[in-house]
């Protein structure tokens, strides 16, 4: 049996917190090490996009935008029926998972690139247009019987938060760089899966000991962390299909679907809905779903989708 | 009679179990023993939280949040 480095990497970082034995990881480190995974995927989705560019891809991105609209709107309820979760709190949720994961989206590529499993390149493209509509729809749900307003202050807390803003200024630079962009590109290209390794350490250290601090309160949220991946996956697999994507593609898609964020929504809905318990919400998206995903969900949907293209 | 929780966390299990015999049927096995694994590892850390019937008698957990 053959494991990923990379993905071994993430065991190793829950082998320690499960001995007791934690690494001491400096936060600058990590803080570096995500800047730079942001800016290498804006950069290769920039290049990417030079060479794609077309009406089909406008096209595309207005279907990913729905897309990222739909899903909290699936979870809302789920949320409120089966969970008996309060208004503010289901839609706080509903946000995290209609938005993505950047973490989960790298170790996805790393997966296809290991496999030799050709996607296409312009994804951070998606990536990015899937960052915001989530937090909209998530702070309408909440508010929408209190009539309060979004302010000023949330709005560009959505729009100029730090992975969007890497990861867009990276695809402006890789769109426009030209031939400059290729000069970088050894240090955001070949460093990439052995920088993603060391991401994926910490993101093992942090998920477990998220996982050890699941409570009762988080009874219904197991399930809900493993059931929404499952079902966004599956609704991302099938816009990969409508989309006519490549095998890489669909399950890119498919990753994206099942994702939820823990960087940008849970800074957003920090500052809109103060009142929603972020503890719920970034347990169940760090300590259940990312974990599940990088796991089991991502080799699955890769593993259907190139059966999908087979037959 | 089985209330609406205990209804998904079954439905959960059952979509883990049909992704499992999906992989087997598509020829990775190892992606099936991968989401076996999962639903003991789901199960066993349930078994360990007490469910919570209402949102009111819910703890409020207060966790740290992750590093930004």
């Amino acid at each position: 049996m053959q494991i990923d480095a990379v993905i071994a990497f993430f065991l190793l970082g829950a082998l320690t917190v499960w001995l007791k034995a934690p690494i001491k990881f400096p936060k600058s480190l990590y803080d570096s090490i995500t800047l730079f995974l942001m800016i290498a995927i804006g950069l290769k989705g920039g290049i990417a996009l030079q060479e794609h560019a077309s009406f089909n891809l406008i096209l595309q991105s207005a279907a990913v935008i729905l897309f990222g609209i739909l899903i909290p709107f699936i979870a809302y309820p789920i949320l409120r029926y089966f969970g008996y979760l309060d208004r503010i709190n289901a839609a706080a949720i509903a946000a995290h998972y209609g938005s993505v994961s950047v973490g989960t989206y790298a170790v996805a590529v790393a997966l296809l690139e290991s496999a030799d499993i050709d996607y296409e390149a312009y994804f951070p493209l998606f990536v990015v247009l899937l960052e915001a509509p989530a937090i909209v729809v998530g702070i309408w749900l909440a508010n929408r019987k209190s009539g309060k307003q979004s302010n000023f202050k949330l709005d560009k807390e959505i729009v100029f938060n730090q992975s969007i803003l890497l990861l867009m200024g990276g695809l402006m630079i890789g769109y426009f760089g030209g031939a400059s962009v290729e000069k970088i590109m050894p240090l955001f290209g070949v460093l990439f899966p052995g920088m993603l390794a060391l991401f994926l350490l910490e993101m093992g250290i942090v998920a477990a000991k998220r996982l050890q601090q699941v409570t009762s309160a988080m009874y219904f949220l197991i399930a809900f962390g493993i059931a929404m991946p499952i079902f966004g996956g599956l609704l991302g697999l099938g816009l990969g299909i409508m989309m006519d994507l490549s095998a890489g593609g669909m399950a890119l898609m498919a990753t994206l679907g099942a994702s939820g964020s823990y960087i940008a929504v849970p800074a957003a809905m920090r500052m809109s809905l103060p009142e929603a318990d972020s503890g719920l919400s970034i347990s169940t998206s760090l300590g259940i779903t990312f974990p599940f995903n990088v796991l089991v969900a991502v080799p699955f949907f890769i593993a259907l989708s190139q059966w999908l293209v087979i037959n | 009679m089985l209330d609406r929780q205990t209804c998904f966390m079954v439905a959960v299990a059952i979509s883990l179990c049909v992704m499992a015999y999906v992989s087997v049927m598509i020829g990775h096995s190892s992606v099936a023993a991968l989401i076996t694994a999962a639903l003991v590892i789901a199960l066993l850390v349930m078994k360990n939280v007490k469910k919570v019937e209402r949102p009111s008698q819910k703890k409020q957990l207060n966790l740290p949040l992750v590093s930004e």
